[in-house]
């Protein structure tokens, strides 16, 4: 057991590893360039240089594109739950009807976006996802304002949905 | 009309080419020749259609790795 | 080693149908020797040395009484005796190595744990992948994906000579299991839709599967900087939950579940 865990983990623990390489290539000119070419990381791993043994460069770290969006998206779906329930059950309310209006839209454009980070990758297509970015974001806050108009001018979103239900 | 419109593609392989040449002056100068040579040839090998994009793709991936193992100082000289 | 003895062992079965063939007289013999049962295999071909031809589908007959159960007995016999042209990879001929993963009747699995069935088969090289030649797919970027996730134990102090080994209890061990039996076939990953249309950027379901068992195991100190590594909107979060990697996998397991609890740690950091 010992020898094997030994063995899983001989590049991080094992000093004299690394050291005769330098030894034995400092004779071989051939070697020479190959060790040239090789890469240390700062735990004492070597490999090869080259763009087939380098590692794929992840996307620069960003945590309010990574978890806290995801978080926030999830918030807002399970945030509508109890929400849709409250209008189903109890009709229309002003305060349930101003939390939809502010929280569909919101979870709409979500998906949307996800949409266009999928199929409209700025990478592969940086003019149209700029467009279809920025197009989502004004149709997104005209629809909040509208929604917002509807509700205090009009008959609400609960209403609304109930008439075109019954109609 | 000085500047012919080119596809994106045709750019593409404008571009490798010329990276291939510049590739070649980088060798020992005696075997130059030889490369460039080499470079031609494999331009040249297979008679493909300009409208067949998929395989020029491929060709571009193709000769994107050949560069990349050929342009290596290890490499002093060819015989095609 | 298996390659030679089913070479022997076909060209073995192809002498007797010879003699019975010649000696009408042998026919009362009990007849051990069934009647040749045909299957056509379509297998997807590309010659890269000929890149103007179009790739095409080529159909070979194989009589399945002289061919072992699995499709990659198939495929070696069609080597064999039909075609030496037809390029697969192919090593433990049991589903350990992951070598010969491909798209078989729609479904992303290993070839030597693929059973033949009885109607036509259709076999592609793995989805979305550049195609080296015929059955092999390109597997460099995937490779390289796996790299990137640092798939190896790595220790805030590292152990000196002397020191006590690295042990792990039983429950902490027991969290790998459905983690360490992945053999990096890249079934799930090339089944993935999101991986087809992003797969520069995301990680796909078999790299996070082994990015997420580097992240439970007890001995490890850097969970938390490799989850960190992964917050931006790619490397993970182009999972859509869409559950092809689970329903393809031919170990059984569940990278999309995975997956999933990397999301709910990346949140609970």
């Amino acid at each position: 057991m010992s020898f094997r865990l030994y063995n899983a983990v001989p590049r991080l623990i094992n000093p004299i590893r690394r050291t005769p390489t330098i030894r034995i290539l400092s004779f071989h000119t051939s070697r020479a360039c190959a060790f040239k070419a090789t890469k240390t990381i700062n735990d004492g791993a070597t490999f090869i240089k080259g763009s087939v043994n380098e590692a794929v460069k992840l996307p620069p770290r960003d945590k309010v594109a990574g978890s806290y969006h995801w978080d926030f998206e999830r918030l807002l779906s399970v945030a509508l739950v109890p929400l849709t329930v409250a209008s189903v059950v109890n009709g229309a309310h002003p305060i349930t009807d101003l939390c939809l209006g502010v929280i569909l839209p919101i979870h709409c454009h979500i998906g949307f976006d996800a949409i266009i980070t999928d199929y409209l990758p700025f990478r592969r297509n940086p003019i149209v996802n700029k467009v279809a970015t920025w197009g989502l974001r004004g149709a997104t806050l005209i629809v909040l304002y509208g929604c917002y108009e509807f509700n205090t001018n009009d008959v609400g979103l609960t209403e609304v949905v109930k008439r075109v239900w019954n109609a | 009309m000085s500047q012919i419109r080119r596809s994106g593609l045709q750019n593409e392989v404008i571009k490798f080419y010329r990276k291939c040449c510049r590739a070649v002056l980088k060798k020992p100068i005696e075997t130059q020749n030889r490369f460039q040579q080499f470079v031609r040839s494999q331009f040249r090998q297979h008679d493909i259609s300009p409208r067949d994009h998929s395989v020029i793709e491929y060709m571009l991936r193709r000769g994107q790795k050949q560069l990349e193992a050929y342009e290596s100082d290890s490499v002093k000289d060819i015989n095609s | 080693m298996s390659f030679l003895s089913v070479s022997r062992a076909t060209t073995r079965a192809a002498r007797i149908n010879v003699n019975a063939n010649t000696s009408p007289s042998l026919t009362k013999e009990p007849s051990w020797e069934k009647d040749p049962k045909y299957k056509t295999f379509s297998i997807y071909r590309w010659d890269p040395d000929k890149p103007t031809v179009k790739p095409r589908l080529q159909q070979y007959k194989v009589d399945l009484n002289t061919c072992g159960p699995m499709v990659l007995d198939a495929l070696i016999k069609i080597k064999n005796e039909q075609d030496a042209t037809l390029t697969f990879r192919r090593s433990c001929r049991e589903g350990i190595c992951g070598s010969c993963a491909m798209n078989i009747n729609g479904i992303n699995t290993l070839a030597c744990i693929c059973k033949i069935d009885q109607s036509e088969t259709k076999i592609y090289p793995l989805p979305h992948m550049y195609v080296v030649k015929d059955l092999v797919p390109d597997l460099t970027h995937f490779y390289k994906q796996y790299k990137s996730i640092e798939p190896y134990l790595k220790k805030k102090n590292p152990l000196k000579e002397g020191d006590r080994e690295n042990l792990q209890s039983i429950a902490d061990r027991k969290k790998l299991d459905g983690l360490y039996e992945c053999i990096l076939c890249a079934c799930c990953s090339t089944s993935c839709p999101s991986y087809w249309w992003n797969s520069d950027e995301y990680l796909g379901p078999a790299v996070l599967l082994q990015a997420y068992r580097w992240m439970i195991d007890s001995r490890d100190d850097y969970s938390h900087e490799r989850r960190e590594t992964l917050q931006n909107p790619f490397s993970v979060y182009r999972c859509h939950t869409i559950m092809n990697c689970t329903r393809t996998c031919p170990k059984g397991l569940n990278p999309g579940h995975a997956i999933a609890m990397i999301k709910r740690d990346m949140a609970l950091d």
